[in-house]
Protein backbone atom coordinates (compact mmCIF):
# COMPACT_ATOMS: atom_id res chain seq x y z
CA UNK A 1 0.00 0.00 0.00
CA UNK A 2 1.39 3.39 -0.95
CA UNK A 3 2.25 5.75 1.93
CA UNK A 4 -0.10 8.36 0.53
CA UNK A 5 -2.91 5.80 0.48
CA UNK A 6 -2.25 5.00 4.12
CA UNK A 7 -2.29 8.71 4.85
CA UNK A 8 -5.58 9.17 3.07
CA UNK A 9 -7.14 6.22 4.92
CA UNK A 10 -5.81 7.52 8.23
CA UNK A 11 -7.24 10.92 7.43
CA UNK A 12 -10.60 9.44 6.55
CA UNK A 13 -10.64 7.47 9.79
CA UNK A 14 -9.64 10.53 11.83
CA UNK A 15 -12.33 12.55 10.13
CA UNK A 16 -14.92 9.91 10.84
CA UNK A 17 -13.75 9.60 14.44
CA UNK A 18 -13.91 13.34 15.00
CA UNK A 19 -17.30 13.48 13.32
CA UNK A 20 -18.50 10.72 15.55
CA UNK A 21 -17.10 12.48 18.59
CA UNK A 22 -20.53 12.76 20.06
CA UNK A 23 -20.89 8.99 19.75
CA UNK A 24 -17.93 7.57 21.68
CA UNK A 25 -19.62 4.19 21.92
CA UNK A 26 -19.63 3.91 18.13
CA UNK A 27 -15.88 4.52 18.05
CA UNK A 28 -15.20 2.13 20.92
CA UNK A 29 -17.31 -0.52 19.22
CA UNK A 30 -15.51 -0.06 15.89
CA UNK A 31 -12.19 -0.43 17.68
CA UNK A 32 -13.39 -3.58 19.37
CA UNK A 33 -13.29 -2.13 22.88
CA UNK A 34 -16.98 -2.46 23.45
CA UNK A 35 -19.30 -5.39 22.92
CA UNK A 36 -22.34 -4.65 20.84
CA UNK A 37 -25.73 -5.19 22.42
CA UNK A 38 -26.39 -6.53 25.88
CA UNK A 39 -25.95 -9.90 27.50
CA UNK A 40 -29.26 -11.49 28.49
CA UNK A 41 -28.91 -14.25 31.10
CA UNK A 42 -31.65 -16.68 32.11
CA UNK A 43 -31.38 -18.23 35.56
CA UNK A 44 -33.49 -21.36 35.81
CA UNK A 45 -33.44 -24.60 37.75
CA UNK A 46 -32.64 -28.00 36.29
CA UNK A 47 -35.78 -29.40 37.91
CA UNK A 48 -38.12 -27.00 36.10
CA UNK A 49 -40.77 -28.49 33.86
CA UNK A 50 -39.92 -28.46 30.19
CA UNK A 51 -42.13 -26.37 27.91
CA UNK A 52 -44.56 -28.37 25.81
CA UNK A 53 -43.89 -27.96 22.13
CA UNK A 54 -46.58 -25.86 20.61
CA UNK A 55 -48.88 -26.32 23.53
CA UNK A 56 -50.34 -23.15 24.88
CA UNK A 57 -50.90 -22.57 28.55
CA UNK A 58 -54.40 -23.54 29.56
CA UNK A 59 -56.66 -20.59 28.85
CA UNK A 60 -57.10 -18.42 31.86
CA UNK A 61 -60.56 -17.99 33.25
CA UNK A 62 -62.24 -14.69 32.72
CA UNK A 63 -62.37 -12.94 36.04
CA UNK A 64 -65.68 -12.93 37.79
CA UNK A 65 -66.72 -11.40 41.02
CA UNK B 1 -15.54 -14.15 31.98
CA UNK B 2 -16.26 -13.91 35.64
CA UNK B 3 -19.87 -14.33 36.66
CA UNK B 4 -21.59 -13.77 39.95
CA UNK B 5 -22.42 -17.27 41.10
CA UNK B 6 -26.05 -18.34 41.45
CA UNK B 7 -27.23 -18.57 45.05
CA UNK B 8 -25.44 -21.58 46.64
CA UNK B 9 -28.51 -22.19 48.76
CA UNK B 10 -30.56 -22.80 45.62
CA UNK B 11 -28.91 -25.87 44.09
CA UNK B 12 -29.45 -27.00 40.53
CA UNK B 13 -29.24 -23.59 38.88
CA UNK B 14 -28.84 -23.48 35.14
CA UNK B 15 -27.70 -20.31 33.38
CA UNK B 16 -28.21 -19.80 29.68
CA UNK B 17 -27.36 -16.63 27.86
CA UNK B 18 -27.67 -14.84 24.58
CA UNK B 19 -26.55 -11.48 23.31
CA UNK B 20 -29.40 -9.17 22.36
CA UNK B 21 -29.24 -5.96 20.33
CA UNK B 22 -29.56 -2.51 21.82
CA UNK B 23 -32.81 -0.61 21.59
CA UNK B 24 -36.39 -1.72 21.33
CA UNK B 25 -35.54 -4.89 19.41
CA UNK B 26 -33.50 -6.06 22.38
CA UNK B 27 -36.36 -5.12 24.70
CA UNK B 28 -38.82 -7.14 22.63
CA UNK B 29 -36.52 -10.17 22.72
CA UNK B 30 -36.27 -9.75 26.49
CA UNK B 31 -40.05 -9.62 26.79
CA UNK B 32 -40.26 -12.77 24.67
CA UNK B 33 -37.95 -14.55 27.11
CA UNK B 34 -39.93 -13.18 30.07
CA UNK B 35 -43.14 -14.56 28.55
CA UNK B 36 -41.42 -17.92 28.06
CA UNK B 37 -40.56 -18.06 31.78
CA UNK B 38 -44.09 -16.99 32.73
CA UNK B 39 -45.72 -19.67 30.58
CA UNK B 40 -43.55 -22.42 32.06
CA UNK B 41 -43.95 -21.05 35.57
CA UNK B 42 -47.74 -20.79 35.40
CA UNK B 43 -47.94 -24.55 34.78
CA UNK B 44 -45.37 -25.45 37.42
CA UNK B 45 -47.02 -27.29 40.33
CA UNK B 46 -44.85 -25.33 42.77
CA UNK B 47 -46.18 -22.05 41.35
CA UNK B 48 -49.75 -23.30 41.20
CA UNK B 49 -49.60 -24.38 44.83
CA UNK B 50 -48.02 -21.12 45.93
CA UNK B 51 -50.59 -19.08 44.02
CA UNK B 52 -53.42 -21.05 45.60
CA UNK B 53 -51.93 -20.48 49.03
CA UNK B 54 -51.57 -16.73 48.43
CA UNK B 55 -55.08 -16.36 47.03
CA UNK B 56 -56.56 -18.38 49.87
CA UNK B 57 -55.72 -15.53 52.21
CA UNK B 58 -57.75 -13.05 50.15
CA UNK B 59 -61.48 -12.34 50.11
CA UNK B 60 -62.11 -14.69 47.18
CA UNK B 61 -62.60 -11.99 44.56
CA UNK B 62 -60.31 -11.58 41.54
CA UNK B 63 -59.36 -8.12 42.85
CA UNK B 64 -58.53 -9.61 46.22
CA UNK B 65 -56.42 -12.29 44.52
CA UNK B 66 -54.42 -9.71 42.56
CA UNK B 67 -53.89 -7.59 45.67
CA UNK B 68 -52.77 -10.64 47.64
CA UNK B 69 -50.21 -11.43 44.91
CA UNK B 70 -48.98 -7.83 45.03
CA UNK B 71 -48.64 -8.06 48.82
CA UNK B 72 -46.66 -11.26 48.39
CA UNK B 73 -44.27 -9.59 45.93
CA UNK B 74 -43.86 -6.57 48.19
CA UNK B 75 -43.04 -8.65 51.23
CA UNK B 76 -41.07 -11.46 49.62
CA UNK B 77 -38.93 -9.84 46.93
CA UNK B 78 -36.15 -7.40 47.79
CA UNK B 79 -35.08 -5.10 44.99
CA UNK B 80 -31.56 -5.67 43.70
CA UNK B 81 -29.90 -4.50 40.49
CA UNK B 82 -28.70 -7.16 38.07
CA UNK B 83 -25.07 -8.00 38.82
CA UNK B 84 -22.50 -7.09 36.14
CA UNK B 85 -19.95 -9.56 34.77
CA UNK B 86 -16.23 -9.09 34.35
CA UNK B 87 -14.61 -10.15 31.08
CA UNK B 88 -11.17 -11.67 30.74
CA UNK B 89 -9.79 -8.36 29.49
CA UNK B 90 -10.86 -6.68 32.72
CA UNK B 91 -13.83 -4.81 31.30
CA UNK B 92 -17.03 -4.93 33.27
CA UNK B 93 -20.33 -5.25 31.46
CA UNK B 94 -23.85 -4.78 32.73
CA UNK B 95 -26.21 -7.65 32.02
CA UNK B 96 -29.92 -8.33 31.97
CA UNK B 97 -30.63 -11.23 34.31
CA UNK B 98 -34.01 -12.95 34.22
CA UNK B 99 -34.86 -15.34 37.03
CA UNK B 100 -37.42 -18.06 36.60
CA UNK B 101 -40.37 -18.01 39.00
CA UNK B 102 -39.38 -21.38 40.43
CA UNK B 103 -35.86 -20.11 41.13
CA UNK B 104 -37.29 -17.13 42.99
CA UNK B 105 -39.63 -19.32 45.05
CA UNK B 106 -36.64 -21.49 45.99
CA UNK B 107 -34.78 -18.33 47.05
CA UNK B 108 -37.75 -17.43 49.23
CA UNK B 109 -37.75 -20.92 50.73
CA UNK B 110 -34.04 -20.62 51.51
CA UNK B 111 -33.87 -17.05 52.77
CA UNK B 112 -37.40 -15.79 53.36
CA UNK B 113 -37.01 -13.34 50.50
CA UNK B 114 -35.87 -13.45 46.88
CA UNK B 115 -33.91 -10.71 45.17
CA UNK B 116 -34.51 -9.22 41.75
CA UNK B 117 -35.22 -6.15 39.69
CA UNK B 118 -38.34 -5.07 37.85
CA UNK B 119 -38.29 -7.80 35.21
CA UNK B 120 -37.87 -10.58 37.79
CA UNK B 121 -40.81 -9.29 39.82
CA UNK B 122 -42.85 -8.89 36.62
CA UNK B 123 -42.16 -12.51 35.67
CA UNK B 124 -43.03 -13.87 39.11
CA UNK B 125 -46.15 -11.72 39.39
CA UNK B 126 -47.41 -12.72 35.96
CA UNK B 127 -46.73 -16.42 36.58
CA UNK B 128 -48.53 -16.34 39.94
CA UNK B 129 -51.41 -14.39 38.40
CA UNK B 130 -51.81 -16.79 35.50
CA UNK B 131 -51.51 -19.75 37.87
CA UNK B 132 -54.38 -18.19 39.83
CA UNK B 133 -56.45 -17.83 36.64
CA UNK B 134 -55.96 -14.12 36.04
CA UNK B 135 -54.96 -12.77 32.61
CA UNK B 136 -51.60 -10.99 32.81
CA UNK B 137 -49.77 -8.45 30.72
CA UNK B 138 -46.50 -6.55 30.91
CA UNK B 139 -46.47 -2.74 30.98
CA UNK B 140 -43.32 -1.20 29.51
CA UNK B 141 -42.44 2.42 30.23
CA UNK B 142 -39.89 4.85 28.81
CA UNK B 143 -38.95 8.08 30.56
CA UNK B 144 -36.53 9.53 28.03
CA UNK B 145 -37.46 10.68 24.55
CA UNK B 146 -35.77 8.48 21.98
CA UNK B 147 -34.60 5.95 24.56
CA UNK B 148 -35.76 2.35 24.78
CA UNK B 149 -38.16 1.17 27.46
CA UNK B 150 -36.59 1.43 30.91
CA UNK B 151 -39.10 -0.16 33.25
CA UNK B 152 -41.51 -3.08 33.25
CA UNK B 153 -44.20 -4.34 35.58
CA UNK B 154 -47.11 -6.74 35.45
CA UNK B 155 -50.81 -5.97 35.39
CA UNK B 156 -53.46 -8.57 36.25
CA UNK B 157 -56.99 -8.38 34.94
CA UNK B 158 -59.67 -8.47 37.61
CA UNK B 159 -63.38 -7.71 37.66
CA UNK B 160 -62.37 -4.23 38.82
CA UNK B 161 -60.02 -3.73 35.88
CA UNK B 162 -56.27 -4.07 35.47
CA UNK B 163 -54.37 -4.10 38.75
CA UNK B 164 -50.71 -3.14 38.62
CA UNK B 165 -48.05 -5.04 40.54
CA UNK B 166 -45.35 -2.37 40.29
CA UNK B 167 -43.51 -3.04 43.54
CA UNK B 168 -39.94 -2.16 42.48
CA UNK B 169 -40.46 1.31 41.03
CA UNK B 170 -39.89 3.20 44.32
CA UNK B 171 -36.53 1.44 44.70
CA UNK B 172 -35.47 1.62 41.07
CA UNK B 173 -36.55 4.99 39.76
CA UNK B 174 -36.74 8.52 41.12
CA UNK B 175 -40.23 9.75 41.85
CA UNK B 176 -41.92 12.20 39.52
CA UNK B 177 -40.52 10.83 36.27
CA UNK B 178 -42.67 11.67 33.28
CA UNK B 179 -43.66 8.73 31.10
CA UNK B 180 -42.94 9.62 27.48
CA UNK B 181 -43.85 6.26 25.96
CA UNK B 182 -45.60 3.10 27.13
CA UNK B 183 -46.94 -0.12 25.72
CA UNK B 184 -48.55 -3.33 26.89
CA UNK B 185 -47.54 -6.89 25.95
CA UNK B 186 -49.35 -10.09 26.83
CA UNK B 187 -47.51 -12.02 29.52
Amino acid sequence: MEPCTIGILAGVFMGWALGAGTQPRAIARALGHERAGKLLRLLELLEEPEPDDGEEVAPVKEPTE
Amino acid sequence: MSYPEPDPDVPGARVSELRIPDGDLGILLTVWQMRHLVRIGAKDPLLVGTAASIVRSSDGSSLGAAEAIRDFLESRVRFEYDPPIEHADGTVEGTELLKSPRYMLREIEAHGVATGDCDDVAILGAALGRAAGLPARFALLAFTVGAPYEHVYTELLTAAGWVELDTTRPFQLPSGLRIVRETRKEA
